[in-house]
Parts: structure tokens; sequence; C-alpha cells
């Protein structure tokens, strides 16, 4: 990039100056900008920086125009285009062309391959104090430049900590043999969770003993409800039977007391009331009846004493019909009658004024003497929207004639539209989103099917096959396990117990046949055989009395004493033999319990071995296999599955990429050429994509050109139509005036209009005072007409007001009205009373034929008192009520139950029985409680290990812990791999860069100081990096050098850095403002030769007030161009 | 004639995000399966279906829970109560519709299989034929029953038709074969994203899993609802997931500060949570230093998500930042770094490397260091490793 002219436009004190750098093509491309004090070189110096960069917000250069009005500018070569830039003021867009189109920051960040403002000037853009400040700042080893400088000699200080810190965080996550590593403790918490999941978890065998106990528990419970039930019946027919044995006698009581009582049918139920209110109602209608009579005739005569007034009445009459009198417009007479008598006179003398205002107003409008000037008011409207129309139309035209001549101004020349853009654009984003790579994913096929056939080797042949007809659960398995070491356990335990248990029989045994042979001892048996011997032969003898028979009884009797005194001393040895007994028989009953268990044992184990071979057949394993390795086996069988099914995967994911990979480059390579450009397989892509942004830019261009156009001719249409459309106004206009305001322009009608709205609004306020002085007029006439007839018989004179003649008419009326009402109702209660005294007798009637109805039919008569009678004929048929409901009590006590087992349980009279049988009742109802106990228990046992969220919730928890895992195993990967990248390019970087930026600076500084600084170094200080430059063999740091010094050292670095930067990206120009203030001659001369070798890499520009300057740089650069700034 | 189809329901298999570490949406979704069926049973009575159908995989296949069976029974007990009978048929999931083992489910519940292929409500019949083992790979399409004339005819198969990435092939069955059958409607299920497949006469849904378990399964989760009648077969999706999973892609290039990182996250956020509640994997662009600390910059996104109601971070990743990096040393490293892991000699030594993490790693999370994603990582790390040494380099 060069820089070939500057363009002061309205910069600080500059307008429209021009610093022209001339054609490139020199050998040696150095300028000298030479001016005064205050000839506005720094001023120009800025002015490069802000065009590049941007005007800062706060500019001390907007002092001769505003900010928003300054306009910098430049023509910059670069790639062989020329491309000239503006920049204004302007918050957004302030980047245009010389046309005043807006240019894409990025085109200018491109040319200066991304370097903002701060870099661009510490490194190209230099006047002393950022010389000198970023110098330092280079020393220090501190940005870019800084890292570059020391990147040979130290360890990159701030590097190193970083790349140390994620060796840390790395080896934090995992690290072999590491105990306390992140993935050490995730693993020992998911292995906890996962115990906890086996024992929350409701398994298969253990819901099958579930509803095994329940089962159990429910047919037990079912026996002892039945039990139960029968004891509840036995209860419920003693208690029935004892209910209907007391009813019967309450039936006998009843059945004496009715023998007693009148006859007759049942009264009414309602008979009592009806007797007593048919009694009440009588005694009531004789009072009533005395006292109509006794009001009748106080009435009459108060009736006689009073007479109506005739004449009042008469007034009364006229006022009632004035005042429902209306007018035809609906408003009663006599409020517009009182209205009118108080308004007329007002309201005449207003109708007067505004005749006069309509005058003033039609004079005003057409000049003294107009008449008939007043317009309709559609036709006032009409008027005035033409009229408005007319100007509308006359300020629109206006406009767009301004509007059309910028644009056709504006207008540039016509521009094709680039062919063949969007099959480019397509087929590149398809590349692009296309992140797969395909040699990638083929190495990682390759690695996939390596580890799957290692996963698999050592399983049997068949092992695909039984891994995909489906695997026994984990789970299954694992239990599996468990139950067989468990079973193997009890018979362990059971077949040593019964070994136990057999040993201990034969020593009972033993034992036995010890007290057996223990002084012969005579049993309870034997002594009972021989006393009913010896009973026997006494029978005997009795009986024959002979001697053999007596003889026969002796010996009997002897031995049995004889067996008696052995009885006697061998009691030891009977206690010890029936013990041995005794023991020896638990000890069988104790073997052959414990045989059966090892029975059970056996049976068991049997069972489970034919359920362990049948699983060991799926996982590919012999019967005999042990049960303890089924888990590991299924997890060869699973892992290696899953290994060959992502081989298989791996294996179709790389084809796949493959192919769409070699048809998205020919897709490319086929737009490349639709569009025009050329390209070479290696460099598709990059061409591809710089033939896009020159496409692009072009059709930008072009739609740009065709909308300018488009909007010209836009605006000539609206033009044509918008004098087209004012003619039509005028000429309407002239229309609707004709006749009253003809010749006059819009204008003037508009100024007319207000005058002439305001006379139409009084002429109509006019109209409608004449009108309601008329209807009062009217009013008064009809009130005199009915009201002057009256005056004299009230008393009033012919004049008097009518608010007069209201008010004494009124309150003759209402007297009137007030006498005729009080006769009216002395009427009314007259013919009341005797109304009431013929109710009265009615009642007493009905009474008597009420009480004589309701005791029809009974044996004796009424007595004087009905009310008597009547209590004692119901207490007759309660008694009778009484006996029908012990009947039926009797009938329901049976309670549906078995009249036999009722008749049976009858006949039992013991009084105890009752309580027999509940007590029976109450211990089966114990007995089913405890069953029900049992029972509830093995459901609620059921239904909590149902109603649980077995191991879900805590599987949850799992699935949250491992994914965060993942997450951090995929971050700690991330940076394990991030590390080992930026360790093997920091040995490279160093290994290349060792020295380079040093040694240029170190020859640089040489040659400013003619040899007195011969050697730099950069040395590590712990942390931080320094520069220090070798003196006579002594290490100095800029610090201790003099300022000229170090200035030089620091233009030294910016040289370096500037080969260095060209080398790698290009030239940019390197621009100073009087950085060599503190520079000597000598030093000077080898500052501007050493511009000179930089002006051969690229483009050297010098601003300077120094006049000797100049004349030393024609001397050691013959071919500088110099510019002179007028001050 | 209405009908709810649903399938994929794996009941209590568990969600796979991060974002459940948050308490809140902890506590929503817990058990979010069972109350995606209980949202499933309540859309079935409130518009009043003929039936629900069930078209396999109703459990997970990890470890068999008896409770989980239960909490099924409790559901569609719930719908058989209010006269709605579930016609289902077994997936490849599902041990626990073994009715030998665990009894019957409930008096409403119809399980298809070959011995009883077809359920009759009104005038549809519904054909189906479940799994009896855990995989079968020929079609089963030809034991399903032909359809009965004069009547709706209605069939629910467990299938992965010709193939789905991400899913194995299950009891395959070409689409054209499955609408040529002479069904009005197909009740499909396996595979977890929905889609629909119309013939002249048929119409075939595969309604997707109605709770996402994880970013992989993306989209408002749904079950669908078919009305039949003489103008044909009409499907309609009624939103059924608690919480939806989406990827949300953000460029933070325009925030110069982590207020305006903060803001500009919340308010992609709020746009993607007017919705309903949603956990998001957010993508950044141009996040400056942030992908040298992913840690923090999932804070901040934890920090927007706070700003916002029903929002939750699924996780946070970074798009390589394609711009050039300026001139200097940090680019001369960038481009000594990418040519490094492209080198054989790292792929293998770092490639190694991972595959002993990978094998260190619990079996159901190891494949997130699968090959297959190594170049992924490596880009990643370098992006990560560049802004923590253009952070360090800052600072030292």
């Amino acid at each position: 990039m060069r820089l070939r002219q500057l363009d002061l436009i309205r910069y600080g004190k500059f307008h429209e100056q021009v610093l022209d750098f001339g054609a490139a093509g020199r050998d040696c491309d150095v300028t000298v900008v030479f001016g005064e004090n205050e000839a506005g070189k720094s001023t120009a110096f800025a002015a490069w920086l802000d065009l590049l960069f941007g005007l800062p917000m706060q500019t001390a250069h907007a002092f001769r125009f505003d900010r928003k009005d300054m306009m910098v500018g430049a023509t910059i070569e670069a790639g062989g285009d020329s491309l000239t830039l503006r920049r204004t003021g302007k918050r957004q867009d302030s980047l245009t062309d010389a046309h005043g189109r807006v240019v894409d920051e990025a085109r200018l960040s491109a040319l200066l391959h991304g370097l903002d403002r701060d870099s661009y000037a510490k490194r190209f853009s230099l006047d002393d104090a950022v010389l000198r400040e970023g110098g330092e700042e280079i020393a220090r080893a501190q940005g870019d430049l800084g890292r570059l400088l020391h990147a040979g000699t130290s360890g990159l200080s701030g590097i190193s900590e970083a790349m140390t810190a994620v060796e840390a965080e790395v080896d934090g996550f995992h690290k072999k043999s590491g105990r306390k590593t992140t993935l050490a403790a995730a693993k020992k918490d998911l292995a906890d969770l996962e115990q906890a999941i086996q024992a929350a978890r409701v398994e298969p065998r253990h819901f099958a003993d579930l509803r095994k106990a329940q089962a159990t528990a429910a047919a037990e419970l079912a026996a002892a409800k039945a039990a139960c039930a029968a004891a509840q019946r036995a209860v419920i027919v003693r208690e029935a039977a004892e209910r209907r044995r007391a009813i019967a006698a309450a039936i006998a009581v009843e059945q004496d007391k009715l023998a007693a009582a009148p006859a007759g049918p049942d009264l009414p139920e309602d008979a009592l009331s009806r007797v007593v209110a048919a009694d009440e109602r009588r005694l009531a209608a004789e009072q009533h009846h005395a006292e109509a009579v006794q009001e009748g005739a106080r009435l009459e005569a108060e009736a006689a004493a009073l007479a109506p007034d005739a004449e009042g009445l008469a007034v009364a009459e006229a006022l009632a019909t004035l005042e429902i009198a209306r007018f035809d417009d609906g408003e009663l007479l006599l409020p517009r009658v009182q209205t009118a008598a108080a308004d007329i006179g007002r309201r005449r003398a207003e109708a007067a004024q505004l005749l006069r205002d309509a005058t003033a107003l039609a004079e005003r409008i057409a000049g003294p003497g107009a008449q008939d000037v007043a317009l309709p008011e559609e036709r006032r409207m009409a008027l005035r929207a033409s009229a408005q129309a007319v100007r509308d139309g006359a300020r629109q035209l206006a406009d767009l004639d301004l509007t059309r001549q910028e644009t056709q101004a504006a207008l540039g020349p016509d521009l094709a539209m680039p062919q063949g853009i969007d099959a480019l654009s397509d087929a590149l984003l398809a590349l692009q989103r296309d992140i797969s790579d395909p040699v990638a994913l083929a190495d990682a096929a390759t690695r996939a099917g390596v580890q799957a056939a290692r996963a698999a080797a050592g399983l049997s042949g068949d092992w695909r096959a039984l891994a995909e007809a489906g695997l026994p659960e984990e789970a299954e398995l694992a239990e599996l396990a468990t139950r067989s070491a468990r079973l193997a356990e009890r018979a362990s335990d059971a077949a040593r117990q019964l070994a136990e248990a057999e040993d201990a029989l034969a020593a009972q045994e033993a034992a036995l046949t010890a007290a057996r042979d223990f002084g012969a001892a005579v049993t309870d048996g034997e002594i009972a055989e021989s006393r009913a011997a010896r009973d026997a032969a006494w029978a005997e003898h009795e009986t024959d009395l002979q001697r053999a028979t007596a003889a026969r009884f002796a010996d009997l009797m002897r031995g049995d004493d004889a067996l008696r005194a052995r009885h006697a001393a061998s009691a030891e040895g009977r206690l010890r033999l029936t013990a041995a007994q005794e023991q020896v028989q638990q000890e069988q009953q104790r073997c052959a319990r414990r045989s059966a268990a090892v029975a059970r044992c056996d049976e068991e184990q049997a069972a489970l071995q034919a359920e362990a071979a049948a699983l060991a057949a799926r996982l590919g394993l012999g019967a005999e296999f042990p049960v303890a390795g089924f888990v590991a086996r299924r997890a060869a069988l699973r892992t290696a599955l899953d290994l060959a099914l992502e081989a298989e995967a791996a294996a179709t994911l790389a084809a796949q990429a493959r192919a769409r990979r070699d048809a998205l480059l020919g897709r490319l390579s086929d737009a490349v050429q639709g569009a025009g450009g050329v390209s070479t397989p290696e460099r598709l892509q990059p061409e591809a994509e710089r033939l896009l942004v020159q496409l692009e830019t072009r059709a930008k261009e072009a739609r740009a050109r065709q909308a300018a156009a488009a909007s010209l001719a836009s605006l000539n249409h609206k033009r044509d139509a918008a004098e087209q459309a004012l003619s039509l106004h005028r000429a309407a206009l002239a229309r609707i005036a004709t006749g009253w305001a003809e010749g006059m322009d819009a204008e003037a009608i508009l100024a007319r209009l207000p005058d002439l709205d305001r006379l139409a609004q009084v002429e109509v306020e006019h109209a409608d005072r004449a009108r309601r002085i008329g209807l009062m007029e009217a009013a008064l006439a009809a009130f005199e007409a009915v009201m002057q007839p009256l005056r004299p018989a009230l008393g009033l004179a012919d004049a008097a007001s009518v608010s007069e003649t209201l008010a004494a008419a009124r309150q003759r009326a209402k007297a009137a009205e007030a006498g005729a009402a009080q006769i009216s109702a002395l009427a009314r209660k007259l013919e009341a009373a005797r109304s009431a005294q013929g109710a009265a007798e009615q009642v007493m009637r009905a009474s008597a034929a009420e009480i004589a109805q309701v005791l029809e039919g009974q044996e004796s008569a009424p007595e004087a008192n009905p009310r008597r009678h009547v209590s004692t004929l119901v207490a007759r048929d309660r008694d009778r009520a009484t006996l029908q409901r012990l009947r039926a009590e009797h009938a329901l006590a049976a309670g549906g139950l078995d009249e036999a087992a009722l008749e049976a349980e009858a006949q039992q009279v013991d009084p105890a029985r009752l309580a027999g049988l509940q007590a029976d009742l109450a211990e089966a109802e114990a007995q089913r409680d405890g069953v029900l106990r049992r029972a509830g228990e093995a459901d609620e046992a059921l239904r909590l290990a149902l109603a649980s969220t077995g191991g879900a919730d805590i599987d949850q928890r799992r699935a949250t812990a491992l994914e965060t895992l993942s997450e951090e195993a995929r971050i700690a990967a991330t940076k394990l791999l991030g590390l080992m990248a930026a360790q093997g390019a920091l040995r490279r970087f160093r290994q290349e860069h060792r020295g380079d930026m040093l040694e240029a600076t170190e020859a640089a500084f040489a040659r400013l100081t003619h040899g007195e600084w011969p050697r730099l170094e950069t040395q590590s200080t712990g942390k931080s990096e320094r520069l220090v430059a070798l003196r006579d063999g002594l290490p100095v740091t800029a610090d201790a050098m003099s300022t000229g010094t170090r200035g030089q050292l620091y233009l030294a670095l910016r040289i370096a850095g500037h080969a260095d930067f060209v080398a790698r990206h290009g030239p940019l120009p390197f621009v100073t403002d009087d950085i060599h203030e503190t520079f000597d001659d000598m030093r000077s001369r080898a500052a501007l030769e050493l511009a000179g070798e930089m002006g051969k890499l690229g483009q050297a520009i010098l601003f300077t007030h120094h006049r000797h300057l100049v004349t030393l740089a024609r001397d050691v650069l013959p071919d500088v161009r110099v510019i002179e700034l007028a001050k | 004639m209405r009908f709810l189809h649903s399938a994929d329901l794996h009941l209590d298999s568990p969600l796979r995000s991060q974002a459940l570490k948050n308490a809140e949406l902890a506590a929503t979704l817990r058990a979010a399966s069972r109350s995606a069926l209980a949202r499933i049973v309540d859309t079935a009575i409130a518009q009043d279906v003929d039936a629900l159908l069930l078209a396999g995989d109703v459990f997970d296949s990890g470890q068999i829970d008896v409770a989980s069976r239960a909490a099924l029974a409790a559901e569609l007990g719930r719908l058989g109560a209010a006269g709605i009978p579930t016609v289902m048929i077994r997936g490849n999931h599902d041990a626990l519709l073994d009715m030998a083992s665990y009894g019957p489910i409930g008096d409403s519940v119809v399980q298809l299989n070959r011995d009883t292929p077809t359920f009759r409500v009104g005038e549809a019949s519904i054909h189906g034929l479940g799994f009896t083992t855990r995989h079968v790979a020929e079609t089963m399409l030809p034991d399903y029953p032909v359809a009965e004339p004069g009547r709706i005819n209605i069939g629910l198969m467990h299938t992965s038709l010709g193939g789905a990435e991400g899913h194995d092939p299950y009891a395959p069955c070409s689409e054209a074969d499955l609408l040529g059958w002479g069904y009005d409607y197909w009740g499909l299920g396996h595979i977890h994203k929905r889609f629909e497949r119309r013939s002249e006469r048929s119409l075939a849904v595969m309604p997707g899993i109605p709770q996402g378990r994880s970013i992989r399964e993306t989209g408002q989760g749904s079950a669908t609802l078919i009305e039949i009648d003489g103008a044909g077969v009409r499907a309609s999706e009624v939103p059924i997931a608690l919480v939806r999973f989406e990827v949300q892609p953000l460029d933070l290039s325009g925030a110069q500060s982590q207020a305006a990182q903060i803001a500009t996250m919340a308010d992609a956020m709020r746009t993607a949570g007017a919705a309903g509640p949603v956990a998001l994997r957010l993508r950044l662009r141009g996040a400056g230093s942030l992908p040298g600390t992913p840690d923090f910059a999932r804070q901040l996104a934890e920090e927007a998500a706070a700003q916002t109601t029903g929002v939750f971070v699924e996780a946070v990743r970074f798009d390589r930042d394609r711009t050039a990096v300026a001139p200097g040393v940090l680019s001369d490293l960038a481009a000594m770094m990418a040519e490094d892991a492209a080198s054989a000699g790292f792929r293998d030594e770092a490639g190694a490397l991972i595959e002993e993490w990978r094998r260190a790693l619990p079996r159901e999370v190891a494949d997130v260091l699968a090959p297959e994603g190594f170049d992924a990582l490596v880009e990643e790390g370098i992006e990560m490793m560049l802004a923590r040494l253009g952070a360090g380099g800052e600072a030292s």
C-alpha cells in the first residue's frame, strides 16, 4: 500500500490543500515534507491517521470547520489499483469514495492487514512522543513488536504463564492415578448414585414377592371374615328373639285400654285442630259483628254534615286542562307560558342585534350595501376544498422540481450486471458449510474398526448374533448373582445345622440307652398292671373261696407290694429315663426340620441352576459357567457390539463425507468457469472467493446505478402528473367560484372563507330567535283563552299576571278537591262496615258446620264443649295407633331372619346366652382385625413400592451429573489439545524467530550511533523482560541512555519492525513527524540513510520543520521528493 | 372420529442436560416424562378422543423399574375412567409391557400383538403388532391384517422406516409400501423427530418424542391429534413438552463490554423464550476472549438467563471466529498451532492421550471424546488457547 496523494479538503487550518507524493517507481520512495512552525505539518500528519481510522469524537483540528463538516481525502495505490477515499466527520458511513458513495471499512482494513489505530501508529506513524512511549513498551516486551523482539531470548512470560495455568486446569480434571481430580471425584459420586438407584428401584423379583404376600394375606382375610359373619348372625338372631318377647307384652296392655273407649270410626288426623280452629273462628266472628253494627251508625251521622264546592271544582277542571295541554312540538303549555311571560322581551332584542351583525359581515365580504352574500354550506365546502387543492398542488410541483434536479446531478454512467454470481456464491457457501474432514473421518473409521476387532477378541464366533438377539438386563444378572450367592450361603448353613442336629440326636440316644440301663426302674404302667392283676385275683378268690385262688391272690399281692417298694426306690431312674426320651424326641424333630431345610435349598439351587443355564446360553457361555461372571460377560458383549456398530457407522460417514466433498468441489469449479473465472484445482477455493468478491462489488455498483436511474424516471413521471393535477384543480376552482367570486384567485378565496362561515352562522341564529318568539306569543294567547273567564270567580282583575292567576286558581281548586275527597272517603268506610257485618254472620254459620262434619258417626252426641269431646276421641285413636305400631314392630323384629331359627332361639331361656354369643363375636372380630392388619400391611407395601418414583429421581440426578462430567471432559480435552498445539507452536516460533528482530534492531542501532552501541541483548528479570545495549561490554538499559540515544534505539526498533512486517505482509507507508529533534547531524544523516533503505522496501514520509534536514536529505538521498507547506 | 397419537414416551428415562443443575428447572422437570404423559392424558380427555394410540417405546430399556409401570397404569386408569381406551404396541424398549410377568395395566388398555392384532372402536379398526424381541431386523408389514372394508383402518407400527440418522434399523419398512397397504392412517413410533408422509388416501405420522431429553432432541415435543371423517384424515400437533431444547447461534462481535454481551444474550433469550420454556445451547461468534474461559462464558450466559423467564442455559459453545487475527506474534502462533495440529505426529500423540481419557470416562459419556469429534476438539482447543494467550500477553 502506498500513499499517492493526501487531500486536506476541510481539515484543521487547511482548505482544499493537496500533498502530492508522486507516482511510484523510483528506486527510493522517500518524501520529506517541510513546513515552518504553524505551517500545519503536524496537522497533515494527524490527517493521515484520521483518514485511515476515522475522526475522533473530540479532535483538536475542528477549529476552522465543524467536526461534522470536516473532510480529508487520499489517493492510495495497492496491487496496481488506485483507490480514492474521503473521510468525513459523520457518525456512520464516514468513509466514501470521491463521489460520496459509502466504502466498506473492511476494504481499508484489509489494506492495513487488520492493524488498528494504536498498532499502526506505534509501528508506522511516529511523532516524538509515540516513538518514545511505544519504544519503552517494546523494550519491556509489551505489545506485538515487544513479543517479537523478545521471542527468541525469553520465555514469552505472559504466554508461558497462561500456558502454565491451562496445564494446571487440565491436570485438575484428569491425571493418571490422580485421586483428587474432577474426574475421579465425579466417578465416585456416580458410583454412590448407582447404589442409591439400585436401592430405590422396584426390581421385578421384589415386585413378585410383594404381590405374593398380598395374595396370601387376602386369602386369610376372606376366611376370617367368613368366621366373623357367622358369629355376627348368631348374635343377631338372639337379639331379635329377645326383642319380640318384650313387644308381645306391650301389645296385651294396649288391648286392655281400648276395651273401655267409645265406639266410632277413627277421626281424621287434623280433627282436633279443625274443631279448635272452628270454635275460635265462631267466637271471633260474633265480636266482629257487634263492632260493625256500631261503626255503621257513627259514619252515617258524620256524612250528613258535609256539602261539595261546585265552583271551585270547575276552576280545578280548567286548571287540569291547562296542566296537561301541549303544543304541536310536544312541550307543555304552562311552563312555556311562564317562560314566555318572563323572556319574550329579551329574545326580541337579541333577534334585532343578530340582524345588524349579518348586515355588517355581508358588507365586509362584498362591500357596502351588499345583499344576499351568504352561501349554503355545501358550496362553501366545495369552494374551500378546491382552493386548498390548488394551493397544495402548487407546492408539490415546486418540491418535485427541486428533487429531480438534485437526482439528475448525482447520476453517474451506466454499468453492466455481472453473470454467474449466484451459482458461484451458492457453490462456495455449500463448500464452506461442509465442515466434515474426509481424511480425518477415514482415519477415525480405521481406528474404530481396530477398536471393534480388539473388543471382540476372545469372544465366541457367534457373539454378534447373541448380542443383537438381545442380552439379558444387567440388573437381572446382578440380581441372579446375588441370589445365587445368598442361596449357596443358606445351603451351607442348612447342611451345617443338620450335621449339628444329627450329632446332638446321637448323643441323646446314647443318653437314653444309659438311662434305660440305670437300676431297673419300675414305671407307673407296671404298677398299674400289677395292681389290676392283684384286684382280679381277689375278685376271683371272693367268688370261689378256694385255696388255689387264695394262693394266687397272695402271690400277686406280694409281687405287687414288692413292685411298689421297687417303684418307690427307683424314682430317680424314672425321671432320668423320661428326660432322656423327651430329649431324643426333640432332637429327632430338630433333625427332621433341618433335613427339610436342606431339601428346600437343594430344590432352590436346582431351579436357580436351570435359570442360570438359560441366561448363560444367551451370553454364549456353558451351563456350568459361574453366575458371578455373567455381568462382566454381558458388558464385554455389549461393548463389542457398541464398538462394532460405531465402526460401521464411522465407515459410512467417511464414505459419505468424501463423496460430498468431491461433489462440492466439482460444483464450485463449474461455477467459477460459469462466472468467467479461471482456477487451478489446488487453489480452487481461494480463487473462487476472490472472484466472488470482485463480482459482488461490480454487482453492487450496477444495482446502485440502476436504482438511481429508476428513481429519476419516477420523479419525472411524478412531476408531470403533479403539473397536470394543478391545472385541473385551477379549472375546478374557476367553475365553483362562478357567480360569487369570479376572477378571484385561490389565496383570496381562502382569506374570505372565515367571514363567509360566520355570516352563515349569524343568519341561522337569527332564524332560531324568530321561531322561539313566535312560540312564546302563541303560548300566552292560549293561556288567556282559558283563564280570563275564571278571574271574576277567583276575585282577580282582568290584568292579573300569569303567576297571580295561576296561584289563585291552584289554591281554590285544591280546597274544593279536598272537600270532595272527604265526602267520598266517608262513603267508602260506611260500605266497608256493612260488608264486615255480613262476613261475620257467614263465618259463624261455617264454624258450626265444620264441627258437625268432624264428629259425624261417633258413638255419643257432642257435648256443649266440642273441644273436650274431641280430645277424648283423639286419645282413643292414639291407643289404637300404638297397638298397630306394636304389632308391626313385632313382625319387623324378625328382621328377615329364618323363622325356625328364631323359634328355636326363643326356646333358649338362658339369660347369659346373648353375652356368650357376643363374646364369640368379639373373638372372631379380633382375629379378623389381626388378619386385616396384615393384609393392609401387604397392600401398603405393594402400594408404596408402586407409588414411589422408583429410581427415576436419582437416575435424573445421575444423568445430570454425567452430562456435567461430559461437558467438563470436553472442555478439559480442548484445553489439553490447545495446550499441546501451543507448546509445539511456541517451540517452532522460538526456533524461527530467534534473534531476527533483535539482530535487525542491533544493526540499525549500530548504524545510527556509528558503532558506538554495537550490541543489543534481551534479558529476563523474573516475570518481565528488558532490553539492554552493550557498550564497552557493559549492559545499559534504555533508561540510562541519553535522550537522543534512547530515541535512536527506539527508532532502530521501528526500522527492524518495519522490515519484518514488509517481508511478511507487504509495504505500508512509514510516516514520521520531527523525530530527529534530538539527533546530531551525523546521526540524522545515518537516520536518513536508513530511511532511504526503507524507501527501497516501501514508502517513507518524513515531516520536519528543520530546513537543514531538507538539505541533508537531498545530500544523502539524491532521489528524495520534497514538499513544502506554505505557512 | 378423533384420536390422539403418541410414541416414544421413554417413561422415567432421565433428561440429559447440564441445564438441570439449575434448581428451578430441575424442580420443573422432576419426573418430566411422567408429566408429559399426564399432559397427553389431559389432552385426550379435553379433546374427547375416541382412543389414545401409543406406538411403542412407552418405557426405556435401561434398568427395569416396576414403579414406572405403576405410574403408567395410574395415568391410563385416569383416561379409562373418562371412558377413553388406550391402544398400544410394544416397542424395542418395552420389556415392562410383558403382561404375563407384571399383570394387565388396566381394563381400558389394549395391547395389540400377533394373537390380537386388531381392536375395534366405533367405526374404526386399529391394527398393530408389537416387538417380541429387543431387535427386529425384518419388516413386519406383511404380517399386518388387511384393511377391513367399509371401516376406518388405523395401523400402529414401531419402525425405523427406511432408516434415519441416529437410529439403528428396527423393523425397516419402505414408506411407499406402508402408504400403499390400504390403511387410512399409520401411527408410527421409534424415530424421535416428528414428520408426516402422505399419499393420495393414506397418512403416516411419526409423532416424535413428546418431551425431548437432550440437545440432540430439539424442537417442540408434541402429540398428534387425528381427525378422520368423510373429508379425509387430518393431523395437527398438540404441544406437550414441559421444556424444549434449542441451539441458538449468536454473534457477540457488536458487544464491546461484558454488560453488552449479557444484554445481547438476554435479548436473544427473550426471543427464544417467547415460545415457552427452553433450554438453550448458545453457539457464540465474535466472543472476544470468552473462548479462553468457557466457565466464565457460561456464567455470563447464566446471568443473562436470570434476566429472562423460562430460559435456561444448556451449554455454551463457540463457533470458530474466522476473521483474520492482526499480524503479530499471536497470528504467527495461530498459524503454527494449526500446522502443528495437522501433523501426523501431533494427531498420533494427542489421539492416544484423548483415547486414554475416553477410556477413563464412564461409558455413557465416553462418546464426547469419540475419534470422529477429534478435529472439532482440536479446533476449539486452538481457539481457546489463542484467546487465553491473547489475554495473557496483554496482562504481562
